[in-house]
This record gives C-alpha cells, structure tokens and sequence, in this order.
C-alpha cells in the first residue's frame, strides 16, 4: 500500500535528498508493498498541523522537527538548548544511545504516536548583513528566528535583538533591514540564495535542530511485522549516513555561497556565547524530566 | 455573488429562539469588536516596540495570531446569524415563491448539517489539543481550537432560526422542510450502504484520486448552484471527499483542525487592518478629495469626468484593496454630474465598473496577500505589492482608452479653462494627506521600515489620525467602521478557513497533481498552458468572486506553472488581473452590480460599452501574460526579488 507522508520542507537539500533513498530502498526492499507519497512543500500544513493528523492515524508519517515536540513534549526541550551539543560527534554518540532514545520514543507513545528515527540537518549558525567580529557584534542586531521561546531566549542572552518573521519575507527583509540577519543552517545562504543579502557567516554553531521522521500507531499496526522491521532497517540506514553529510553539506554549501556570493565566513570564538547561555540549563533543569535527560546527556558527553 | 443569503434575520421577536438568537448576535457583535480593538492597539504597539524601542515582541506576534483565527471563525458564524456570507444566487431568480422557500430550506439544512459537524470537530479538537502549548504564551491549543465549538453552535442556531423564519412564513413549508431533510437522510444512508459494497471499496482503491475529484467537485458545483453559502458549501465538499478516505471519528476532528489552521497565518493579519485602514480614510470623506485632484490631471480631455472616474478609481486603489469601495464611494459622486452634464449613461456605468478593480491590483491589497499565503510565501508579500503597480496601471489605461475613443466620437468638450494657481494648491492641499498614506505605507513596506502586516497597522494609525484632524471621528462612526470590517473580514477570513479545509483535502487525494497531469498532457509548451489557464479563469470569474476563485484554483494551478517555470510573483499578477476582469463580467459581477446600481442602468444597457473595455483589458493581460518584465521589473528594480 502507499503510505501518506508529510513534509514541509521543499525535494531538495540534504534532508530531502535521505528520505527519497529510504523511500526508495523500503520500495525496493518489500517489493512493493511498503510505498511512500511524500507531501512536500508544507502542502498537509505546518508541522504542529500534521502532528495533529498523525496522533489521529489520518496521516502515516511526518516529519517533525525537536522544537515542535517540544511543545507537545516538554523533555524534547534538552536536545534544544544551545550548546548541549559542542560537536557532530557529542551529537551522534547521544542520539544514539539506547537510555536517551528510550526516553524521548517512551514519552512519545504516551502522545499516540511513533518516532521511526531522526535526521540530522547539521548545525545552526547565523549570517548577518553587517560585519561581525565577536559576541560583541551581535550587540543588537535584529537576528530572525522561528516563534521558538528557547530560540528568542538564545538570541536575548547573545546580546541581539530576536525578531519573529515570517521564513517567507526574510530575503527581502535583510534586504531592506527589517532584520539584519537570521538563524539557520548555513547551507541556506547557497540553497535558499540568502548570501546575496547576509554577506557574513557567523560559524556560532549554537544548535542541532533534530528531525525526527514520526509515523502513527496505525502505521505500525498495520504493516506486517518483517515489513515493519524492513522500514525501521531502512531508516536507520539513511539516518546514520545523514550524520556525516549533514555538516559537510552545510560547509560545501557556504563555502559555494562564498564564492558565489561573496560571503565571508567568520570563525567566530565560540566559549562567550556558550558561556552566555549558562543560565538557560538552570532554567531547563526546573523541569524533572528535562534534568534527567540533561543529566544523562551531561554524561554521555563527559561534560559537568 | 452579490446577492446577501437571504439568511436570518433577527429582528422579528417573540418567542424564546429570536430572544435567545438576538442575545447571541449581540454577545458575538460586540465581542468581534473588542477583539478588533484590541488587536489594532497590539498591531500598532508592535510597530512601535520594534520601531522606536528596538525591541519587537514575540508575543504580541502570537496573541495577534489567535486573535485573528478567532475573528475570522467567530466573524463567520456571526456572518451565519446576519446572512452575509456569499452565495451564487442565480437559481434563487430563477424560481417562484416557492421555490425559493425550498432552497432556503436545503441550504438551511445543509449549513445545519456542516453546523454540527463543527461542533463535534470542535469539542475532538479540544480534547485532543490539551496536551500541546503554543510556542511563545505556553497556552493550550485546545483552549485557543474551542472557538470551533462556539462557532459550530452558532452556526447551528442561525440555521434553525431560518428553518423557524420559513416556518412563520409559510405554514406549508413544514411539509417541504420534512421532505427535503427525508430526502436528505436518504441519502446518507445510501451513501453509507453503498460503503460496504464491493464496487465502493473498488472504486476507493483503485481510482481514488478520480473518484475523489468526482466528489470533490461535484459535491461544490452542487452546492453552488443550490445557493448554499461558498465557505459552507466549500467545506462540505471538502468533508465528503475526506470521507472517502477518513473514518467519521477522526473525521470531524480533523475538519476541525483545518479550518482552524487555514487562518494560522501571521500574514493575513494585514487583511482586516487595511479594511479597516481604508473604511476610516472613505468615513473622512477621501472620496470627494480624490475625485478633486483626478479632475485636476485629466480635465483637459475629452470625455473629462470619465477620465476623472478612472483616475479617482486608481488613487482609490492606493489606499484601499476594495473593487466594491471604490466603486461605490467614487461612482457615488460622479453618477450625478454625469446625469448633469448629459454623459452617456451606460458608458458612465461601465466606465466606473471596469476601473474600479485597478485598486486590487495596486497596492496595498488584500489579493496578494491571500496569494502570497496560499503559496506557502513562494510569491513575498512586498515583491507582489510592486508587481502590481504597472499592471494595474494598465488596466486602468485600458478604459482611459477607449472613454477617449467613445468621448472623441460622440464630440464630448473638454475643459479648457486655465490652471490657477490658487485652485492647483487648494486641491493638492485637500489630497496630500490622505496620499500620503501611500508615500507611508507602502514606501514604508519596501523601505523595509515595517512588514507588510505592521504596514497595515501604520495605515489603521494614519487613517485614525486624520479622521480625528478632520474631525470625522465620532464613537457612532467609529463602531459602525468598526462593524463593515468585521463583515467584509467575517466573510473573507470564514472563506479562507473553509478553503482551507477544501484545498487540504483536494491535497490529501493528489487532486493537484492529477489536474497537473491533465493540464501538462494537453501541451508542455509554458506559453499554451498559460492561455489555456487564462481562458479558464476568465471563465471561471464570470460566475464566482476573486477570493473564492483564487482560493480553489491557486493551490491547484499553483504547482503545475511553477514547474514550468513560471515566476510565483509574475503567477499570483497573472492571477489577480485575470480575476479582477471576472468581478465585472456577468451573471456573477459585483462591481458592475453596484455601479449599475448607483446610476439605475439596466446590465444589458452596459453591456456593449463594456465590450470594447474588455477587449481592450484583454489584451493587457496578454502583456501581462507574456511580458513577465513588466511585472516584474519594479520588485526587481528595488532588490525584493
Ligand atoms: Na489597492
Ligand atoms: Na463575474
């Protein structure tokens, strides 16, 4: 049968590029029996709009990235935080260890609905369009951001000014300086053609949004058990290749955007902006289950 | 779709349901215009904080959000109580008394029927919304989704009231209301028989895009035709090809949830602020200025008050996104001292009728906004604002054009009385100030000072500003600005909503890609599908408004131009042009009804003038069309795309 899955991002980029080769060796695997449509685009709405439809068995799979469930489920706000991971590896090691996966897929059954695996997109940097040095130039810059109250408070404790825009207007914003940057994946300033208005690269590296492929209760009742089993294999196949080309995708790409555009991009020293967002893992700590996982991801990662 | 439902009126008291109906009526009136208020101190603080203190506010961003869903869904249901919302009333003049009472009756049980629906979606919604906060307030979503509930009981009263009107005026209709929900009942248990044979499930499982498309449109063209409200009949539509697929459980909740994210737009704010923006600028009496300053620049033409009619139309524009505003306030002054000075009457209608679009395609304007935001922001709100400008220039030329031709013929004078200096500056002096909303606003959106949605609140601001100078504002006027924004935006955003739910289940059965298919298989060349998609739409606009139309067949045409190669911003120009020709063209034309209206001609009078018109506006959407530059020159000029 064909399954419905919800996208909202465009078929192309890294991300995209993963989840066609899981559909297509799933495809190949059951021969035929296990198929994906993919909606991309947003076309079934925004992400918190097909979690909804997913909790309710309308829509088969989505993909859901870490700061939506974290609306639905507190605890995802650890994976969140900026700096909780320093690199790719502290990354990977994390997310794939069995305590941590234990925790986040537990709660989510509790919400009727199954996380099949994650993808990573790489890490979060910001481009502005001024020239920026250091912490301190970032010093009130209006710096666009998803309507994510960690993300605003991240943005707060850097020193800029966080400004909620729509993804749609950020070009012609920078452009006009509504904003003078954004938060992202820099991999953005070549693929979504931004470095033609943000001409420096910030590499802060703050934060791996995660996204995780869920799929309905449904979904899984209803697959035969060795079918189930094919597309649990061919998912964790794709996400592990993601690891390593997530963040040589977002470097290629913004060293393309540098030449293309002229972009600078700026190694910028990164200990005063982790030490700035100190106070948010005090703040995250208030939640039991948030300390927990934060706790034990501390000591995955060797780190006090 | 000019004609108002012939829905419930509340007014004629007495038992227990009118009592119970005037008070919700009330609550829901005053209600919508607290939320208005509100929402206009937000919009406006929010320019302010990010403006002068630097500082802008994430929550005020989202309570503005909420705060919009609930106007558009409570505004809807209070369009339900007063029978504002838009229907196609042709087979409503086309039937006796009788028949008309029968029609009401289908179309007070269908509503009824999508009443209830909501209701249950409503109270699933709830329940299953508890558990997820909002980003930035942490509040339920199920809180901010229980609008659906009230609505759906709105929804239901306002049907039952009209089924009880029907009652009071005819006895007889007890029997046909008995009947027709018989019928109706009937036929849902056919339908659910049929579900369980063998020809349904193969149907469902191996033409199930087809079969959905038979449903989906038959179901809308059904209901079109019966007279049922759009945004009703829209999401009925929308719910019986979803059955298809869906179990009723899950059904009604997730018809909740997609008319509720059908509003979930921070952009469509901008829709109510510059209703409300231009609403403020016509009560401080714009209309009378602007005609002024037109009369100014085109006297010494032949066929001068003609000419006026067009430019005033266009200025019009500047400030207001309404077709229906222009033609009223404008054509209002000008049908007189046509009448006065012996002008062509049918040509006066026409004249009038066929500029006063232009204001929808220059900016600000709602269209681009609704457009913008069915694409997901392929199209960028600003980048569509300055597209805009030329084309709608066009089609205003369009008419200058041939008023010249029909003036020069007709041997009409024109003024050659010399300028005066003091005269010049006197009518500069009375039309700066309101075009200098223009030089604010949009200057202000380009200029990147605000976004196009803070822009609306600037407009909201200035507008109040120079109604108070001008001494136009009272607390009366103000709350009956007030009501005409909560109507036009009940009825719009509802429509959004209900398109909303249409659109996503049109998506959910690959309809789009189907009709993607269908369209590509007839030709691959760019050039041949825009014709065929301009010949469409001109059909298509001959019996339905621009929002519906756009609405259905943006999501559908949408994907199919883009991947050959269509620039969104040169797409959504197309798009609004075309339509703008379709709300003055017969059966369905609300600008040509209201101008024929103001000057008491017969349509078939102003039809042959119209002619000529529409030739000529053809053939600028063919420019339009084929000369992507000329729309897009200005975004591009300005860096924005
Ligand atoms: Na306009
Ligand atoms: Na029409």
């Amino acid at each position: 049968a064909t399954y419905k899955f919800a996208v909202n991002i465009a078929n192309n980029g890294s991300t995209a590029e993963a989840l066609n080769n899981f559909a297509a060796g799933v495809e190949e695997r059951t021969e035929g029996r296990v198929k994906f449509k993919f909606f991309w685009n947003g076309v079934l709405g925004s992400q918190e709009s097909y979690l909804q439809q997913i909790q309710k068995g309308v829509v088969d799979l989505g993909l859901v990235n870490s700061a939506t469930l974290e609306n639905l489920i507190p605890t995802f706000g650890a994976i969140n935080l900026p700096y909780v991971f320093r690199t790719a590896e502290e990354y990977g090691k994390v997310m794939d260890d069995p305590a941590v996966k234990d925790v986040l897929f537990t709660s989510a059954a509790e919400h009727r609905f199954a996380p099949l695996g994650y993808l990573s997109s790489g890490f979060r940097s910001l481009y502005v369009t001024k020239p920026v040095e250091d912490i301190s130039g970032l010093a009130g810059l209006k710096i666009r951001t998803m309507s994510s109250a960690t993300y605003i408070e991240m943005l707060r404790l850097f020193g800029a000014v966080p400004t909620p825009l729509a993804r749609s207007e950020l070009f012609a914003g920078m452009q006009q300086g509504v904003v003078d940057g954004a938060e992202g994946g820099l991999a953005g300033l070549y693929d979504g053609k931004l470095g033609e208005v943000a001409k420096w690269a910030l590499k802060t590296d703050q934060t791996r949004l995660t996204d995780f492929t869920v799929t309905s209760l449904d979904f899984r009742e209803k697959l035969d058990p060795a079918d189930l089993k094919i597309v649990e294999e061919e998912f964790a196949r794709v996400s592990a290749g993601t690891l390593a080309v997530a963040d040589k995708h977002q470097n290629e790409a913004a060293e393309l955007a540098a030449k293309e555009y002229g972009v600078t991009i700026v190694d910028i020293d990164t200990a005063p902006l982790m030490e700035a967002v100190k106070p948010m893992y005090a703040e995250a700590r208030k939640d039991e289950g948030t300390r927990k996982l934060l706790d034990k991801i501390f000591e995955i990662e060797g780190r006090e | 779709m000019t004609q108002e439902n012939t829905g419930a009126a509340v007014d004629s008291g007495g038992d227990m349901l009118f009592v119970v109906a005037r008070a919700v009526t009330a609550i829901l009136k005053y209600t919508l215009l607290l939320f208005l208020a509100v929402m206009s101190v937000l919009i406006i603080y929010q320019v302010v904080a990010r403006f002068i203190f630097n500082n802008p506010s994430a929550y005020t961003e989202e309570l503005l959000s909420f705060l919009l869903i609930w106007l558009g869904v409570l505004g809807g249901a209070f369009c339900f109580m007063e029978g504002r919302h838009l229907n196609l009333p042709l087979l409503y003049d086309l039937v006796g008394e009788r028949g008309k009472h029968r029609l009401r009756a289908v179309n007070a049980l269908l509503t009824l029927g999508f009443g209830v629906v909501m209701c249950i979606g409503g109270y699933h919604s709830i329940m299953d919304g508890l558990m997820t906060v909002s980003p930035m307030l942490r509040l339920p979503i199920g809180w901010l989704q229980s609008v659906l509930l009230v609505t759906g009981g709105a929804i239901v009263l306002s049907q039952v009231l009209e089924l009880s009107l029907l009652l009071r005026e005819d006895r007889r209709n007890v029997r046909s209301i008995a009947v027709i929900a018989a019928g109706m009942g009937v036929l849902i248990a056919l339908v659910l028989w049929a579900r369980g044979s063998e020809a349904y499930t193969y149907l469902v499982d191996e033409h199930l895009m087809a079969f959905s498309m038979i449903v989906l449109f038959g179901a809308f063209f059904t209901f079109l035709i019966l007279g049922t409200s759009i945004s009703a009949g829209l999401a009925l539509a929308g719910i019986f090809t979803l059955s298809l697929q869906i179990d009723f459980g899950a059904l009604s909740s997730t018809i909740g949830e997609q008319i509720f994210s059908g509003l979930d737009h921070f952009g469509f704010l901008a829709l109510p602020f510059f209703v409300l923006a231009g609403a403020i600028m016509n009560q401080c009496g714009i209309a009378h200025r602007l005609i002024d300053f037109a009369m100014l620049i085109g006297r010494r033409i032949p066929g001068s008050l003609w000419q006026t009619n067009v430019l005033a139309n266009m200025l019009f524009g500047c400030l207001s996104g309404s077709g229906i505003a222009a033609a009223t306030a404008i054509g209002n002054i000008i049908a007189p001292i046509a009448r006065e000075n012996k002008y062509d009457m049918p040509m006066t209608t026409a004249v009038n009728a066929a500029s006063a679009p232009t204001g929808m395609l220059i900016p600000p304007t709602g269209a681009f906004i609704v457009y913008s935001l069915i694409t997901g922001g392929s199209a960028s709100i600003v980048a569509l604002f300055l597209a805009g400008y030329f084309p709608g220039i066009v089609m205003g030329l369009s008419v200058m054009v041939v008023a010249y031709v029909f003036a020069r013929r007709k041997g009409y004078a024109s003024d050659k009385s010399p300028y005066r200096m003091a005269e010049v500056m006197g009518v500069l002096w009375r039309a700066v100030p309101s075009l200098g909303l223009v030089v604010l606003v949009i200057g202000g959106i380009v200029g990147g000072a605000f976004t196009a949605t803070e822009g609306a609140g600037v407009a909201v601001l200035y507008s109040l500003v120079l109604a108070i100078c001008y001494r136009k504002l009272t607390l009366e006027k103000l709350v009956s600005v007030g009501m005409e924004t909560i109507y036009a935006s009940g009825v719009i955003l509802f429509l959004i909503a209900c398109s909303g739910l249409m659109s996503w289940s049109m998506t959910f059965a690959s309809i789009p890609d189907q009709i993607g298919e269908i369209l590509t298989g007839i030709s691959d060349n760019k050039f041949v599908i825009l014709l065929l998609i301009n010949v469409a739409l001109l059909i298509v606009g001959t019996f339905m408004d621009m929002s519906p139309a756009m609405l259905i067949f943006t999501p559908i045409l949408f994907p199919v131009v883009t991947e050959l190669g269509v620039d969104p911003v040169h797409f959504g120009v197309i798009i609004v042009y075309n339509l703008c020709m379709g709300i003055v063209t017969p059966p369905v034309g609300t600008v040509l009804f209201i101008s024929a209206s103001i000057t008491g001609e017969k349509i078939t009078r102003v039809i042959p003038p119209l002619l000529p018109i529409f030739i000529v506006q053809f053939i600028g959407l063919l420019v339009v069309t084929y000369l992507p530059a000329f729309s897009l020159a200005l975004p591009r000029l300005f860096g924005v795309m």
